[in-house]
């Protein structure tokens, strides 16, 4: 099983759960974060030989980590609409201990692009003075972003994605996704110079197109 | 320069800027009580990170700082900001300035023990539990769910059974009794963590750089961070030689978190196994270390300026 986790308005993650259900090589469930939390059953273990877990969702679908090869995580936040009627102290606490719960939940799946962390269930963004610093460390020029002078690339493993990228950009921003732990990133460039302007763990991807489908494909399909 | 960020009368961090001043190491104290009279800009520059941090009245070059140290505190809960209105300017500029400050931990160049995203990992413990267990220690019997059945087939299982937070809030750990399981329901709301209770010796591991100091802790309760608050507890803390093996784990697991400094708790079980219960990224060492006069303050200043060990 495939899973695409994602926000109900994220419409880059739907085009992938679309466009991957349509070609029918793995069964591909789309789950929102509210599904996930208001699920009436979840088992998550870690034992001395494996971590795993088991979810029931209202809907009846169930999710265990045996049987899901791939993931695709674009979520955002969790919703906290259950908690209304706890008090505030308790409520802060409930929502830690469902992001922590979530974080480990993916930390367990194969497959996992973005893979969690404790700062962002989505994978981890950062500030943009800690991208810039990034960057440079990979090589790029900061630049600044001229309105409508942006191009944006996807790197996936190491693998460039999206609108021609000169090549010199296109190892930074390699080595830029490498640095950030982030397997699948967007790095938006300045489209005449090159530059560096920006980056992010949860970009429009459909801005790489069937290649990116085929290159999510063939990675989970590794472990099937 | 070193600077030091938290509160001074803070029993680790004044133990640290103790060893600096004796040590003749000058150094800068970033009062967060004071924050709302400070200040800090920075830009990240083709070449470098530079910038001005203002501390009542006085500028201090960004680049001037080799290494800090920060013990910072969640800060909407400094008393300073108690009685301040939501959208006052002091409490806007305290709130700030502990931004700024934190970004500029992450990306200046000299020693940040410890940058705030290596220390996040401790935010979700079974998260963290997986990244301990691929270094080959062992880890508790872990189960997390909101299904009161499937509590009660774990505990069948392994007899003693406890239960913890999940995340990195702190909540005592306590054994689920017979009492329990008539409010098990409750978990419904929301999953809740359950671990096999692990007999042995605990065993608290601080690691700074390269340097270890492990020390044994005894005690007559489940969670020993609270025995001293209780009537009847007893404590007792011991330097402890933990066998090298273990020692180079402890080091090759904090290099790998990105961490410089941590308090690894560990517990030997009588058969020799050796459980990791969590990797503590910014460790209040000043409690074992006034038990067992080992010198951590010591090592953490001397780490601070550059010592490789």
């Amino acid at each position: 099983m495939w899973l695409i986790l994602c926000e109900p308005y994220d419409r880059a993650a739907i085009w992938v759960y679309q466009r991957l259900r349509a070609r029918g090589d793995v069964p591909t469930e789309l789950v929102t974060p509210a599904q996930l939390v208001y699920a009436p059953r979840t088992k998550h273990w870690i034992a001395s030989d494996d971590a795993g877990l088991e979810i029931v969702l209202a809907d009846g679908r169930r999710i265990a980590s045996s049987e899901v090869t791939g993931v695709l995580n674009r979520m955002v936040h969790l919703p906290t609409d259950h908690l209304g009627a706890v008090q505030q102290s308790d409520r802060a606490y409930a929502m830690e201990e469902l992001s922590a719960l979530v974080v480990s939940w993916l930390a367990c799946l194969r497959n996992v692009i973005n893979e969690p962390h404790p700062l962002g269930i989505g994978g981890h963004d950062r500030h943009p003075t800690e991208w810039a610093r990034l960057s440079r460390d990979a090589g790029f020029r900061l630049g600044h972003l001229r309105a409508g002078a942006g191009s944006m690339c996807l790197v996936l493993d190491n693998e460039i994605f999206g609108p021609p990228t000169p090549p010199r950009s296109a190892r930074a921003c390699a080595r830029l996704a490498a640095m950030s732990d982030t397997r699948l990133l967007g790095v938006l460039l300045d489209a005449t110079s090159g530059d560096f302007v920006a980056a992010t763990p949860l970009p429009d991807l459909r801005v790489g197109g069937p290649p990116l489908l085929d290159a999510l494909s063939a990675r989970w399909s590794k472990t099937t | 320069m070193i600077l030091l960020c938290g509160i001074p009368s803070e029993p680790p961090l004044a133990r640290v800027q103790r060893e600096l001043v004796d040590m003749g190491v000058s150094h800068v104290l970033f009062n967060q009580r004071h924050a709302a009279n400070s200040k800090l800009d920075f830009e990240v520059g083709r070449e470098s990170v530079t910038g001005t941090l203002t501390l009542e009245g006085a500028d201090y070059e960004l680049d001037s700082f080799t290494g800090a140290y920060t013990r910072l505190m969640d800060v909407t809960r400094l008393p300073e900001l108690a009685d301040e209105p939501a959208a006052s300017p002091r409490r806007a500029q305290t709130v700030l300035v502990h931004d700024e400050l934190v970004r500029w931990l992450e990306v200046t160049p000299g020693r940040v023990v410890n940058r705030s995203r290596p220390m996040a990992s401790n935010s979700s413990k079974p998260y963290q539990a997986q990244l301990i267990k691929s270094f080959g220690f062992a880890t508790p019997e872990t189960l997390i769910t909101n299904d009161p059945e499937a509590v009660r087939v774990f505990r069948a299982e392994f007899g003693r059974v406890v239960y913890k937070s999940i995340s990195g809030v702190r909540s005592i750990v306590s054994e689920l009794t017979d009492d329990d399981l008539s409010r098990l329901h409750t978990i419904r709301w929301c999953p809740v963590q359950f671990q096999q209770y692990v007999h042995g010796l605990d065993i608290r591991v601080h690691v700074v750089g390269e340097r270890v100091f492990a020390t044994a802790i005894h005690s007559n309760g489940t969670d020993y961070r609270y025995v001293g608050n209780s009537a009847e507890g007893e404590i007792d803390l011991n330097p402890y030689h933990i066998d090298d093996t273990v020692a180079a784990t402890c080091v090759a697991l904090t290099n790998h978190l990105g961490l410089s400094f941590s308090g690894i708790d560990l517990r030997v079980s009588p058969d020799g196994k050796v459980y990791c219960f969590e990797v503590n990224p910014s460790p209040a060492f000043s409690f074992y270390e006034s038990h067992t006069g080992q010198p951590i303050a010591r090592a953490v200043a001397s780490y601070l300026v550059g010592d490789s060990d």
